[in-house]
């Protein structure tokens, strides 16, 4: 029995590996915040694609998505202060464009995420290959689908542990709910995820 | 690996069910009573073995699924060098402790409303008959001095204001009224009489100066006005881009390149906000160039 809960973690780092890179992150935020701005561009290389992903997913409009990010690197950066080197930046960057997406979705009145369950967008080209790619473009279609059919709630804890590989205080900070609740909404969205992708032959 | 159940079955051996906790288990995320807990369970609990067993390849997959996803985004993406330029340009140039000084933060605003406030009074006093009589007293000159002297402020010229257009503004030639400006003809005459006798007809002088001044100011077009040009560039940006798309006119797309190119990004203001629409003109020139 394996059972070694700090052998591995998130996308296959080790505590070590992501310990130096939180310390690495910690120390370029605090030169940045010293006096020395111009290092900021580093922050945004490092995350500007995968916060544009996120906001498309939330707000279905690549322009959109594009304004978010650019608000909330900007919105960052006026409250760098406040920024809790203790923690990891992504999730805070991210709980701050959330909060964007989640008013100009509010401004536009229908939930927008990018509910690949309903289809393929247009501009998205599923490509095909062959061998491992192929698997992974099947799975990936799948994965979509399924999550179309978790409550919202659900789905978004299940994208943010699973998408954007948030710890579990981090999904709660962003979603303003206890860690249990947290758990209890992922472990019900796995058992759901789990019957949905093996009902597409999916079995992980 | 499958326990639909295990969160919520209690076993008669061995105590609940773990499963809702397996994962955070998994990654080293449980405090160290609930770790405690959660190993006592699986000591006993073949199911739960079996399903933290499985737990990490399957989420690996289902990581990899959304990487696939990110990648079948390739179409969609912005520029992201212009995106990147974009937001230092927003950033560059201030140092992280000097952007978030309560005054500075809002002088503008309150600048702006000052002025707009002082412009709305001047435009009223070039108007007197049009003017509701408005009960004011001589007391709220000084006040008004000061928001005066307030909208001296340079930023307070480069926000948007909902001021008069210059052509609304007063001609150079002011009567010599010192009332403040929300005031009836009759009182302002009586506020200047009163004024002048309380503080003299040299503060009285002094005060109609500034506002002529201000006023002048006001007339004159405004050099700095970069929110509303912006949006004003991006909505023509879009407008010439898109009508350039549609009707295959390479040198009107040209054209909204170079506004995209030579304005907006460099404003930094809004300026990756279109980079679909600049791709597009891009793709479209690049053969006929």
């Amino acid at each position: 029995m394996n059972r070694d809960p700090g052998g591995t973690t998130r996308a296959g780092t080790t505590p070590l590996e992501e310990g130096a890179e939180a310390a690495e992150e910690a120390a370029l935020i605090a030169r940045i915040a010293g006096g020395e701005p111009h290092r900021y561009g580093a922050l945004v290389d490092r995350y500007q694609r995968r916060l544009w992903w996120s906001c498309l997913r939330m707000l279905g409009d690549p322009d959109e998505a594009d304004d978010v990010v650019q608000e909330a690197f900007v919105r960052a950066w006026e409250r760098l202060d406040e920024f809790d080197p203790a923690r990891r930046f992504y999730p805070w960057l991210f709980t701050i464009a959330r909060n964007r997406c989640l008013n100009a979705l509010r401004r536009r009145r229908t939930w927008g995420f990018l509910s690949l369950s309903r289809g393929d967008p247009p501009q998205i080209a599923a490509r095909e290959g062959a061998g491992e790619w192929a698997e992974d473009a099947g799975l990936a279609r799948a994965l979509e689908e399924c999550l179309g059919t978790l409550p919202a709630d659900q789905r978004e804890a299940f994208d943010l542990r699973h998408g954007e590989g948030f710890r579990y205080a981090e999904i709660a900070g962003v979603l303003e709910v206890p860690e249990g609740t947290v758990m209890s909404r992922l472990h019900r969205a796995r058992e759901k995820m789990r019957d949905c992708l093996e009902s597409k032959g999916w079995n992980p | 690996m499958r326990d639909n159940d295990a969160s919520r079955e209690r076993g008669p051996d061995a105590g609940e069910h773990v499963g809702e906790r397996l994962d955070a288990y998994r990654t080293g995320e449980l405090d160290a009573e609930t770790r405690r807990r959660v190993e006592a369970h699986l000591e006993a609990c073949g199911r739960c073995r079996e399903e933290l067993a499985a737990l990490g390849a399957w989420a690996a997959a289902i990581e990899r699924g959304y990487e696939t996803r990110r990648a079948d985004a390739a179409a969609l993406v912005p520029d992201w060098a212009a995106q990147r330029s974009a937001i230092v340009a927003r950033t560059s140039g201030r140092n992280v402790s000097e952007r978030r000084r309560a005054f500075g933060r809002w002088a503008p605003q309150v600048a702006l409303v000052a002025l707009a406030a002082l412009i709305v009074g001047i435009v009223w006093r070039e108007n007197p008959r049009e003017q509701p009589a408005l009960t004011r007293t001589a007391e709220t000159a000084p006040a008004i001095e000061e928001s005066g002297r307030e909208s001296d402020a340079d930023e307070a010229r480069s926000r948007r204001a909902d001021a008069p257009s210059p052509t609304d503004a007063p001609a150079a030639a002011a009567p010599p009224a010192v009332a403040p400006p929300t005031v009836s003809p009759e009182r302002a005459r009586e506020n200047a009489g009163e004024l002048e006798k309380q503080a003299g007809r040299e503060q009285a002088e002094d005060l109609r100066e500034r506002q002529e001044a201000l006023a002048d100011r006001v007339a004159e077009p405004s050099p700095a006005a970069p929110l509303e040009d912006s949006l004003a560039d991006v909505e023509r940006f879009e407008r010439e881009g898109r009508a350039a798309l549609e009707a295959r006119d390479t040198s009107a797309a040209r054209r909204a390149l170079s506004l995209w190119s030579d304005t907006l990004l460099p404003s930094g203001v809004l300026g990756g906000q279109r980079v679909s629409l600049a791709d597009s003109l891009r793709e479209f020139l690049e053969p006929a160039e």
